[in-house]
């Protein structure tokens, strides 16, 4: 082996897994004992993504050459569309976890408070409408830039920002605010646990798949996408719509039932 | 030839045999610590109505020393040599997403660490046990924050767990080299696929349950405290994640037990196509038995029976697995080194462990069984018999190929003498302790307890010495300087003999083939496909 | 490869669904069955984003091997904690 390809391979060589991992531990250090270190891991943790992904950008612009492998049965499909199938696979399991302990807490209770006497059953439908359509710009970023539509793709991905980041809006600015002024608060019993837990995971991966939307649009606005380069684009997206389809199930379950 | 690797380049490291060697050095290190805290409980317990530990620092050394040797170790130590192995296997450069590999890696270094670190909290860590019941695990009878970072560090080893199943999983599916099939496929690959397939399914439940457990903790949540929720939605989540764990833990160990008899007895594996059959059964069916941790909690008969049937179903399957690594033993040329002798002593302590097992399966028994020292017994002896040994002999096995030196073969022969006299003496024991509870800190004279715990703590007084003689062994391996042959064992597995490796038994070489210039995840490797017809 | 027709037309879908599901709800009538009703909507909302906005239609089954099994493991925790107390202790 030559020393360019050791070079290549050894450019693999990073500090941001120790760092990411040493501000998660921080951050849990800090959930434990001392709530001040949860900025401090955060902000690592931060830092080292950030890192990261510009890495990352520099490296995926190189050429791939295909080499004749085994890939039965899933021959057609990236590495890394796979990857992403098999962490959402993992998210159901996560979610689905969850919503079996909601329903479990929620039969073995008996008594329950009514969904619309407790939450604003139009304004969730709304939020709700307004993720779905989130959806939607994020389907057609993936169709326009399928197209060579980069302005398309600049339109419809700030779009699903706008979208996205309206529905935490609404959720964390107007919904939360309200229940905690009537009593619901996270620890005021059951009803309340579950209600915050689950569709506080559920904000929480909508924050983050609004971090990988924005970094689609900084890699737009530096040129990154083409017509026939764009994985990041429909991995992001599989995320967001998996995202999408916890919600469909949660508001329903919070909501009206 | 690892010294001429700088401490940067073990920081920052993303290529899997330097990020395997991390995992099993640092499993190590566990291994030393959780096995002290297991010779300080054995102390304890030689003799009725010791006073050398109070009860809170029992309990806290019990729980530690339970979750360190089943996820630090144990499981590490598997996903280590599956790291470094896994891809030499299947003729990949390296992992699928190899810097999610090395966050893996510090994520679980990192929650070893706050785990360890629990011990210097005001108010100790924790002390539940490592099935960390409710609702003895919320703030009302567990207050002190060590347990909350407890319950936080293994969240995050779930994470890693997860992160590496994505990877696994992905590597081995995209990344094989042109002539690697699935039927070709090596057996210890297959069964770090299902090891794999496992994980991905059973580390959500356990962080969910950690998470709720968490905001219950932290944030006033009521999850696990209310009387609707409770014990037995804890125990639904735990051992949902719980049971597939243990074979999380002994998949790999099959998967070595596999290679160690195919290259000491020079025969193929006996009815592979079999056995993979028999794998993916047992990994299945290990997704449908968790209640069988349940029995004696109270919750309806009817699915106590089919719990109990799907124990006893799985022990068909698994049995058949045995049965195929004995029968590869048949008229083979059987070379009675450490690695085999290592992996026929864990063939008998699964056959022991497993047939206590079975009896484990009926709910009538296991009212006499549950909490008490025979449980114990059981799954030490698959556990700390059969995984632990089987990774002992994976570690010399593999040692000239991930160092390139030899250890000593006879030391490691006495050691395993030693090793396996002990591990008897110290276990066997546990299973005429049938009615002692198991976590309690002493016990008195009168229960006549004390000759089979003395004698327990006998076996553990070698036992604990004969691993660290193992592991010294391994070490001075480096005491001179020189290569051994490229592969000693004359094996015909792909890791030993394909061409690519470079110098082959120098880790510090990247997986290149002889075809330069290529840039994709696998390699195009000459010849192939001629080693793997067998 | 669908067309923007075909998204907008799921997209129309969709939100018509999720104003059914709050129209369901408000009718009177036997509780279990206005629930049921108002899952199954949820469910199809959830398979017409996975088959036409995650591709799974266009991908084959294969692929959708892996979140199916997902969802059948939970599925069977759901079925199996269910038990337990549906059924009492």
């Amino acid at each position: 082996m030559n020393d360019e390809e050791a070079d290549a391979q050894e450019s693999k060589s990073t500090f941001m897994p120790l760092i990411i991992a040493v501000g998660v531990a921080v951050l849990l250090l800090g959930i434990a004992i001392y709530v001040p270190f949860v900025i401090v891991g955060l902000i690592i943790i931060a830092a080292g993504l950030f890192k990261l992904f510009k890495d990352g950008a520099a490296e995926k612009y190189a050429d791939r050459k295909e080499v004749a492998e085994e890939k039965f049965p899933l021959e057609s499909v990236s590495k890394e569309k796979l990857g992403v199938w098999v962490f959402l696979s993992s998210e159901i399991l996560i979610f689905g976890s969850l919503i079996i302990a909601y329903v479990y807490v929620r039969v073995s209770s008996g008594a329950w408070p009514v969904a619309s006497q407790t939450h604003n059953v139009l304004l969730g439908m709304t939020n709700t409408i307004i993720l779905l359509t989130s959806s939607l710009t994020m389907i057609l970023a993936l169709y326009s830039i399928r197209k060579s539509n980069v302005a398309g793709l600049k339109i419809c991905l700030l779009s699903t920002f706008a979208l996205g980041f309206a529905f935490l809006g609404i959720k964390l600015g107007i919904e939360w605010p309200a229940l905690i002024r009537s009593g619901f608060t996270i620890s005021s019993g059951l009803p309340a646990s579950s209600y915050y837990v689950l569709t506080g995971l559920h904000a929480a991966h909508v924050a983050v798949g609004l971090v990988m939307v924005g970094y689609l649009m900084f890699r737009t606005y530096s040129g990154g996408f083409t017509s026939t380069k764009h994985g990041a684009v429909e991995n992001v997206g599989l995320y967001w719509h998996f995202v999408d389809i916890v919600w469909m199930f949660l508001f329903p379950l919070f909501y009206l039932i | 030839m690892y010294g001429e690797f700088s401490i940067k380049e073990w920081l920052t490291t993303t290529h899997h045999k330097r990020v395997g060697v991390l995992y099993i050095v640092t499993a190590i290190f566990f291994l030393i610590l959780a096995g002290s805290l297991g010779m300080l409980m054995r102390t304890q317990l030689a003799t009725p109505n010791e006073t050398f530990l109070t009860p809170g620092v029992y309990e806290q050394i019990v729980t530690l020393h339970g979750l360190l040797m089943i996820l630090w170790v144990l499981s590490a130590l598997g996903f280590g040599i599956a790291n470094f192995i896994v891809p030499l296997q299947i003729g990949a450069k390296d992992l699928a997403f190899p810097r999610l590999n090395a966050t893996s890696f510090w994520m679980y270094f990192f929650s070893g660490v706050l785990l360890v670190g629990t011990v210097f909290l005001p108010g100790g860590s924790a002390n539940t046990g490592w099935t960390l019941y409710a609702p003895l695990n919320t703030l009302q009878f567990s207050p002190q924050s060590g347990e909350t970072l407890a319950v936080l560090a293994m969240a995050l080893f779930a994470v890693a767990g997860t992160m590496s199943a994505i990877n696994f999983i992905t590597t081995i599916v995209k990344n094989r080299a042109k002539g690697v099939t699935w039927t070709r496929l090596p057996v210890f690959t297959w069964s770090i696929l299902m090891t794999m397939a496992l994980a991905f399914f059973a580390f959500p439940p356990l962080a969910v349950g950690l998470l709720l457990l968490t905001t219950d903790r932290v944030l006033g949540t009521v999850f696990f405290s209310s009387a609707q929720g409770g014990s037995i939605l804890w125990e639904e989540l735990f051992w949902f994640f719980g049971h597939p764990e243990v074979y999380i833990v002994v998949f790999p160990a099959i998967g070595i037990i596999a290679e160690v008899f195919i290259t000491f007895a020079k025969r193929p594996l006996f009815a592979k196509k079999i056995f993979i059959i028999e794998f993916a059964a047992v990994t299945f069916l290990s997704l449908g038995v968790w209640m069988h941790h349940m029995f004696t909690t109270g919750v309806n008969y009817d699915a106590l029976q089919v719990f109990s049937v799907t124990t006893l179903a799985i022990s068909v399957p698994f049995e058949g697995l045995v049965l195929g690594l004995v029968l590869t033993l048949r008229k083979g040329n059987i070379k009675l080194s450490a690695p085999m002798l290592y992996c026929l002593a864990a063939i008998f302590t699964v056959t022991l462990g497993g047939v206590t097992g079975v009896l484990q399966a009926f709910p009538v028994l296991d009212y006499a069984f549950n909490g008490t020292y025979w449980i114990v017994g059981h799954f030490h002896y698959v556990m700390a018999g059969t995984t632990l040994f089987a990774l002992i002999a994976g570690l010399y096995y593999w040692w000239p190929k991930m160092t390139g030196r030899k250890y000593n073969e006879k030391f490691a022969v006495i050691t395993f003498a030693i090793s396996f006299i002990g591990f008897n003496v110290l276990y066997f024991p546990y299973f005429f302790l049938l009615d002692m509870p198991r976590r309690i800190s002493t016990y008195a004279a009168s229960t006549g307890w004390a000759s089979l715990n003395f004698d327990a703590t006998v076996g553990a007084f070698v036992f604990g010495p004969a691993i660290l003689l193992t592991l010294l062994n391994l070490i001075l391996s480096y005491r001179k300087n020189e290569r051994c042959e490229l592969n000693p064992w004359g094996a015909k597995e792909m890791e030993w003999t394909g061409d690519y490796c470079g110098s082959a038994s120098d880790p510090k070489s990247m997986n290149v083939s002889n075809v330069t210039g290529t840039n994709a995840d696998s390699l195009d490797i000459p010849g192939y496909s001629k080693i793997l017809e067998r | 490869m669908p067309g923007i027709k075909l998204y907008i037309g799921i997209w129309l879908g969709l939100v018509f669904a999720t104003v059914m599901e709050v129209v369901v709800r408000s009718l009177s009538g036997e509780t279990s069955l206005i629930l049921t009703i108002i899952l199954m909507i949820a469910s199809a909302k959830a398979i017409a984003i996975s088959l036409y906005y995650q591709h799974l239609r266009y991908e084959g089954i294969r692929l959708a091997a892996l979140p199916l099994a997902a969802i059948v493991g939970t599925i069977f925790l759901a079925v199996a904690a269910g038990v337990t107390i549906i059924m009492g202790m």
